[in-house]
């Protein structure tokens, strides 16, 4: 009798074991819960737009990140443990990590995931209407045209997906030609651009509108229109692959295109966005406030962070921006007050001839940077911003960046500008003048260069205004993340020779110790240290471990 | 056959078979009479070279935190690798055995093989500890006290170089560092002046060594037991009483406002056993203990590498106003920490109790019976302080915002906890019919273990929080069968499930089987006079490993908190962000482990044991983090996935001989391990060059650059840049004196893709001990080494002791060889020097990973000498004893090691809170 009880003990405590050995309850997260309602699906919202923005900036704050500037020859790379060292001085570009994508080649796709896997999931939102949920599916496919369009300028073609993958799909998919990631690009666009708002409430402001999708539109456009991919020709010839880095002909239509698209987005912003250019008549604080305040009229789309991780790399009060400082190669961009060219001395000179000439300089210079022994233009009678304050060692360069930082007091926040209307102004006068408009050209250009101060541009030599609207690309958007591209994609042919390769010269400070706080005695420009450039870099490598499985065509030349 | 052997083998059956003659399983065993030779707080520091298989690695001998570093049979996965230990038939966490007594343990026993392994299933392939604890015995009460007492040292300090070599060294760094901005020149730039130096050298500037200031020369140990046993064929009982003290090497007090570290230990168990109506025999077993840790109120970590990297003339310990000195780069003065900060504390609860109820049902069939047992084990802590803050003074002023404070005292807290049930159901039956013998049994183990939230299983993954429950099922059996004393065969097996994979797919199936045959008793070896017993045996089976340290549940999509996106104007909405993590695998499941293992056990001559066995493990299914098979397309982490697969091979080889000639006894003994092991597949993607490999090298291979000594100038042009021809470093700018490593893949680039194998594991591959004892006239003396060879040791993983200067860090002895060249100071170390350049900044060229800082690290320790003296038996039955014993023994006396030689650290415990040696004299007196 007991034998029994026991077997039946043995079989009961095995029939049991079912129960036994799951899950506990637990309040973690599922696919189901992430979409149930409204509240819950915003968080989901929050992260596919803090992927998709991050582009470009040190999202991720690797210690060893950099800003882009510090290898477009703007900025000096940084410190000698970053990855702008080895990008500008030795190695340049390489497949094994060293890309100016530094967030990493694959993070591209976890924020068109993040953004696809809300578009697919929010209908299974309880408590929405069916308006706002257009509207998000919407917003995320113009946060997939954003990465796209970012892509498609640094790797040319790139593998195109319409939605989530999941690991049953076929997941090898190859590049795409660069045609048909540009009409992927565009057509997003204008599918959310029709349903997205004009604006949206207060508290919401950040999030994608019309305008802002027009803005993905033109820009991916215009460097469509420029030489590098406007061409039969490639910067490497790529053999049957050419299609992946060139357009396959060069043709003018694509300037008209790029006209068409910079025009329907400043319609749309000025009309029905509320934006416009910020002209009060002082340049210094227009373009400040234009560049520096959260939500002002000319921003389009912004990457907004509280303190921590993304503003570490451009708030000189942080030790990783110590090492960022402005080239001569660069600053000889910028105008004087006056709109003449400033000249900076070859030999040793007193130091105060580089505060006169210092002071000389435009207001959008002053609005950008912090010069020696000067208390910052940008943030007057703020301590925290003086001279005192900010200086940390000795070091040989012109100025230090300070831009986003007007009037910023001990302000943690940062707002980097994604999309700033005066882009889209920009955008046209180049592209008028590539179809010999110069007439149509100077008045969109003016506008920019006449808010900053500066007396009219009346050049119309097709090539002279070139030069001219390419130098105001440089000056309007420094730190903005265009010009590293914008040199590549011009085909600049000094693009090895003073810009990205050859010498990077500075102000080199008494007998080219370093500046100091005070006390400094003489100054002269002299080169800093030779930058590398080699053709290959016109567009990124992928990461060798992705090409090492065998599905993707590395870019020529790495 | 004593009762306790009985027990022994009824506890032992079911989880290892047979433990006699006719086993088929590798097993080697230790008595804990063994362990009891080395004095130590923690019973992991008894085991080193004690049972072949197992292997022992040193660590930290900060009391309370000891434990040394156990394998079974060498590496065989690259997860979680630790072994499971049973402590009388239930499982029980590391800490709960560390603190066992050694006076408590009847025997240690490791199961290596399939065959030994094959009933724990889900639990068996990392290899088990199983450990027995002492029971009473059939006989008059027996009283036994025992008692010793010491001092303990640290084996080895590093110290680093006094003021006058650090500030002679410092001006070679920062001098260095200059060198780009003096024209890429080295031109003398000091920072200290000669006077400066002249006053280090003559004693008059500030020299402080903080190990002195801190530490003291030796620590006092103790511990003392009682043992009651005895009993009569109804009623047995087994009760000791421990206790232990071990204090640490903290030159302070022990007082209200200061404390040493130290452990108290107080153990009590109570291990009682009953036989009635003749079917029932009963255990009740309650192993409890208090564990009570005290320390200056410092984290012990940062102390240590405070003292290491704090150079000597930074300040005196107090400052001229008689205040603790401190500054900003320096904070937390050495001597301070441990003297003005008060102290924290721990106190442990614990205590395993378990019951067993075995019926005999010989009157239905004879051989059969049933076992019942249960184990209810439970921990807590409570961590109470006392704790106060000085401020900081240099030179008189304050430079930190702390203030002195009076001493605080807290409440006690709890911080930690675990229960721990278990049940055991069996069946079994044992019979000889003429020449057959036929044993087998069936179990149902059900255990139930919950944890805190920062409880050791519950540090990975997602879901932490909700990780604090674990349940597992093990149905396992073994059917064991012996033909006339010749041929054994056995099957055993498990059948288990875990609930950290998914309902329905959470059970696997763990068949072994072996064999053994006797030689010694076939006819033509039976009258062989030399060869007592000779067996041979064989196994193969399958056992799995459930733990994973890539987490739990990985069954489950789980979304986790990511950044925060925000909106708004002026003040901005924060919205925080929400994304999935890795994908769900829902076939997730345990890694296995097939086992195969042939073995010999011999005696003869009645005096020689060998036992020997050769071992292969192919573990597959490894939970690994598939980084090839998807593409970056994906978009979000990757699949875990069951696809790892890692061989490891190797043998095992002990002798024992035991003689006695007259009055005269000895014994000479020695043990070796070797293992090998090698990753077959780890999902690793393929790097751009073929020797970048890690797949097929050896678990923890180092990987790095090749070192080809250091650049000179000749390697540079006048601007600074290497000369052409020359692979440019991708790992920022070099200049003479930094360390050249090759291009290996020719790119021109000295990059990553330039990293291969620089050496081997830091595990040794060989691990050995050889012991030899002799006895005359009630004397005796024993003594045992213990070694360990083929593993290599990465300076760089001492950071504070190989990196000089950097992030204001010392300078030790080994950069006195550093590059250097400075003519006109008499400096000129270009031809011969042994490191690389000084700096004072980081350098991410010279300190990478290459086989410059790779270092052989074989070593040899005498573990334990011990002499002691016995009384005749004739003063002991004037005295009422039946054994009287005084002792003196040395623990870890002395180390042979190249890394000790060499560069001062020792080969085991290179940093950190030294490992230690011991010098200890006791006195065991049993009464009648």
């Amino acid at each position: 009798m007991k034998r029994i009880v026991y077997i039946l003990l043995l079989f009961a405590m095995g029939a049991c074991q079912k129960d036994f050995l799951q899950l506990p309850i637990s309040n973690s997260t599922t696919t189901d819960s992430v979409f149930s309602t409204t509240i819950k699906a915003q968080s989901a919202i929050a992260n596919a737009y803090q992927r998709a923005l991050c582009q470009g900036i040190p999202y991720q704050s690797y210690w060893n990140s950099m800003i882009t500037d510090n290898i477009s020859g703007a900025l000096t790379y940084g410190f000698a443990w970053t990855w702008g060292n080895g990008i500008a001085t030795s190695t340049g570009l390489t497949a094994s990590g060293n890309i100016e994508d530094m967030d990493g080649y694959a993070f591209n796709f976890t924020a068109i995931r993040q953004a696809y896997l809300v578009k697919e999931n929010i209908d299974k939102v309880t408590d929405m209407s069916g308006s706002d949920k257009a509207i998000v599916k919407a917003e995320m496919q113009a946060l997939v045209a954003y990465r796209y369009e970012q892509m498609f300028i640094m790797y040319g073609g790139v593998p195109v997906l319409s939605k989530s993958l999941t690991v049953n799909d076929n997941l090898s998919v190859p590049r795409a030609p660069l045609k048909e990631v540009l009409d992927s690009i565009t057509s997003w666009c204008d599918a959310a651009a029709a349903v997205l708002p004009s604006q949206w409430p207060a508290t919401f402001t950040g999030r994608m509108t019309k305008a802002a999708a027009l803005s993905i539109k033109a820009k991916a456009l215009l460097y469509a229109a420029r030489p590098l991919f406007n061409t039969g020709t490639p910067y490497l010839d790529f053999g049957a692959n050419n299609g992946l880095i060139c357009l396959g002909n060069s043709d003018p239509a694509r300037w008209q295109q790029a006209v068409l698209a910079a025009e329907a987005g400043i319609q749309e912003a000025e009309q029905n966005g509320g934006a416009k250019i910020i002209n009060t008549g002082h340049p210094l604080d227009d373009y400040g406030a234009a560049t520096s305040t959260p939500s002002n009229a000319e921003v389009l789309l912004a990457f907004k962070s509280e303190s921590g991780s993304m503003n570490t790399f451009f708030n000189m009060h942080n030790w990783q921006a110590y090492g960022n400082g402005l080239t001569t190669n660069y600053l000889e961009f910028y105008y004087k007050a006056d709109g003449t060219n400033q000249v900076w001395p070859t030999s040793s000179t007193a130091f105060s001839d580089y505060l006169t000439r210092i002071q000389d300089m435009e207001p959008r210079f002053k609005a950008s940077f912090k010069a020696w022994e000067i208390d910052t233009w940008n943030n007057p009678n703020d301590d925290y911003w003086s001279n005192k304050t900010l200086f940390q060692w000795q070091s040989n360069v012109c100025a230090f960046p300070v831009k986003f930082y007007y009037k910023a007091g001990t302000r943690g926040w940062f707002e980097f500008p994604v999309f700033r209307l005066a882009a889209l102004y920009l955008n046209a006068a180049e592209a008028y003048n590539e179809m010999g408009q110069s007439a149509n050209a100077l008045i969109k250009l003016n506008v920019i260069h006449q808010r900053a101060g500066l007396p009219a541009i009346t050049e119309t030599d097709q090539a002279t205004l070139r030069t001219i609207i390419q130098r105001e690309w440089a000056v309007e958007f420094f730190d903005e993340n265009y010009w590293l591209h914008d040199i590549k994609h011009w085909k600049r042919s000094d693009i090895g020779n003073g810009l990205i390769g050859g010498g990077i010269r500075t102000l080199k400070f008494n007998a080219q110790t370093g500046g100091k706080q005070t006390g400094n005695t003489d100054y002269e420009d002299g080169v800093l240290y030779q930058g590398f450039w080699a053709p290959r870099q016109y567009l990124n490598p992928f990461p060798q471990t992705e090409i090492n499985k065998g599905t993707l065509i590395q870019n020529p030349g790495y | 056959m004593t009762c306790r052997k009985l027990l022994l083998i009824i506890s032992m059956f079911v989880y290892q078979g047979a433990i006699a003659q006719d086993s088929t399983s590798a097993i080697s065993t230790v008595t804990g009479a063994d362990l009891y030779k080395t004095p130590a707080a923690n019973i992991t520091n008894t085991l080193y070279g004690r049972l072949p298989g197992l292997t022992v690695l040193q660590g930290s001998g900060e009391p309370g935190y000891d434990g040394a570093t156990m394998t079974t049979r060498g590496i065989g996965t690259y997860d979680n690798n630790s072994l499971v230990i049973y402590v009388d038939g239930f499982q029980v966490t590391s800490d709960y055995f560390q603190y066992l007594s050694s006076s408590e343990i009847a025997s240690i026993s490791v199961l290596k093989d399939a065959a030994a392994l094959a009933t724990f299933g889900m639990r068996g392939a990392n290899g088990v500890l199983w450990v027995v604890t002492k029971r009473g015995q059939q006989s008059k009460p027996t009283i036994q006290f025992q008692v010793r007492s010491g001092i303990q040292q640290a084996i080895n300090i590093d110290k680093p170089l006094g003021s006058y070599d650090y500030a002679r060294l410092y001006n070679q760094a920062v001098s260095n560092d200059n060198y780009a901005v003096n024209g890429n020149q080295y031109v003398w730039s000091p920072k200290y002046s000669d006077a400066q130096l002249a006053a280090y050298k003559n004693g008059t500037g500030i020299n402080v060594d903080w190990f002195d200031e801190v530490l003291k020369k030796s620590t006092p140990y103790t511990d003392a037991n009682l043992i009651f046993s005895g009993g009569d064929s109804t009623a047995k009982y087994g009760v000791i009483l421990d206790y232990m003290k071990d204090q640490g090497l903290y030159n302070v007090s022990n007082g209200t406002s200061t404390s040493n570290a130290q452990i108290q230990r107080f153990n009590l168990r109570s291990n009682l056993d009953f036989n009635f109506f003749k079917i029932f025999e009963a255990k009740v077993d309650l192993g409890g203990r208090i564990e009570d840790r005290r320390y200056p109120n410092f984290n012990g970590p940062s102390l240590w590498n405070n003292l290491a990297v704090y150079p000597s003339n930074i300040y005196n310990v107090k400052d001229a106003s008689g205040n603790w000195s401190g500054t900003t780069i320096y904070p937390n003065n050495p001597a301070a920490s441990v003297r003005a900060l008060g102290w924290a504390s721990t106190h442990d609860r614990t205590l395993q109790a378990n019951f067993n109820l075995k019926e005999k049902f010989d009157f239905i069939t004879p051989g059969l019976y049933l076992n019942e047992a249960v184990s209810f084990n439970t921990w807590t802590r409570n961590a109470a302080s006392k704790t106060a803050t000085y401020a900081r003074f240099y030179n008189g002023t304050q430079t930190t915002t702390d203030k002195t404070t009076d001493i605080v005292a807290s409440g006690t807290s709890p911080v930690g906890q675990y229960d721990w049930k278990q049940a055991n159901l069996t069946a079994g039956y044992d019979h000889t019919f003429g020449v057959h013998a036929f044993s087998a049994a069936v179990n149902y183990f059900a255990s139930n273990f919950i944890e805190d939230w920062n409880g050791d299983l519950n540090g990975s993954g997602y879901n932490t929080g909700n990780n604090i429950y674990h349940h597992y099922t093990n149905l396992s059996g073994r059917v064991h069968y012996v033909f006339d004393n010749r041929y054994v065969a056995e099957f055993g097996f498990g059948y288990s499930g875990s609930d950290n994979f998914a309902p329905g797919h959470n059970k696997g199936f763990y068949p072994a089987v072996s064999a053994a045959w006797i030689l010694s008793n076939e006819k033509f070896l039976q009258q062989n006079p030399v060869v007592n017993l000779l067996k041979l045996r064989a196994s193969v089976g399958k056992t799995g490993n459930e733990t994973s340290n890539a987490g739990r549940y990985l069954y489950q999509q789980y979304y986790v908190s990511n950044g925060t996106f925000y909106t708004g104007n002026n003040s901005f909405t924060g919205n925080s962000g929400i994304a999935p993590s890795y994908i769900a695998n829902p076939r997730i499941f345990a890694e296995h482990s097939v086992k195969y293992d042939v073995g010999v056990d011999a005696n003869l001559f009645n005096k020689l044991n060998v036992t020997a066995d050769l071992y292969m493990d192919k573990r597959g299914g490894i939970v690994t983090y598939d980084n090839n098979t998807y593409l970056a397309t994906l978009g979000t982490s990757f699949m875990y996935q069951n696809v790892g697969k890692v061989t490891n091979k190797g043998l095992e080889m002990s002798v024992n001989f035991n003689d006695k000639i007259g009055k005269f006894g000895y014994n000479i003994g020695a043990m070796a391990s070797y293992s090998k092991n090698k990753i077959d597949y780890q999902a690793e993607v393929k790097p751009v060059n073929d020797f970048s490999k890690t797949t097929g090298l050896a678990i923890g291979t180092p990987m790095g650059l090749v070192a080809e000594g250091f650049y000179q100038m000749s390697d540079f042009n006048a601007d600074g840049t290497l000369k052409a021809g020359l692979p440019v470093p991708a790992f920022g700018a070099v200049q003479p004196g930094d360390m050249k490593y090759k291009d290996l893949d020719k790119s021109g680039y000295i990059d990553q893709n330039d990293v291969t194998k620089i050496g081997n594991p830091s595990y040794p591959s060989l691990y050995y001990s050889f012991n030899a004892g002799v006895s005359y006239a009630g004397f005796d003396f024993q003594v045992f080494f213990q070694g360990a060879a083929g593993g290599d040791y990465n300076l760089g993983n001492s950071l504070a002791q190989t990196m000089a200067f950097v992030n204001n860090s010392n300078v030790y002895a080994i950069a006195n060889g550093a590059w250097a060249y400075y003519p006109d100071q008499g400096i000129d170390t270009r031809n011969t020097a042994t490191y690389p350049r000084l700096g004072t900044q980081l350098n991410t060229n010279n300190y990478r990973n290459s086989t410059f800082w790779i270092k052989k690290n074989n070593f040899l320790r005498v573990r334990n000498i011990e002499l002691g003296y016995s009384l005749p038996e004739m003063v002991l039955n004037k005295l009422h004893l039946s054994r009287c014993r005084i002792f003196v023994s040395a623990t870890n006396p002395v180390t042979w090691s190249s890394l000790l030689k060499n560069y001062n650290l020792d080969p085991e415990t290179p940093s950190g809170y030294p490992a230690l040696k011991s010098y200890t004299s006791g006195l065991s007196l049993s009464f009648k």
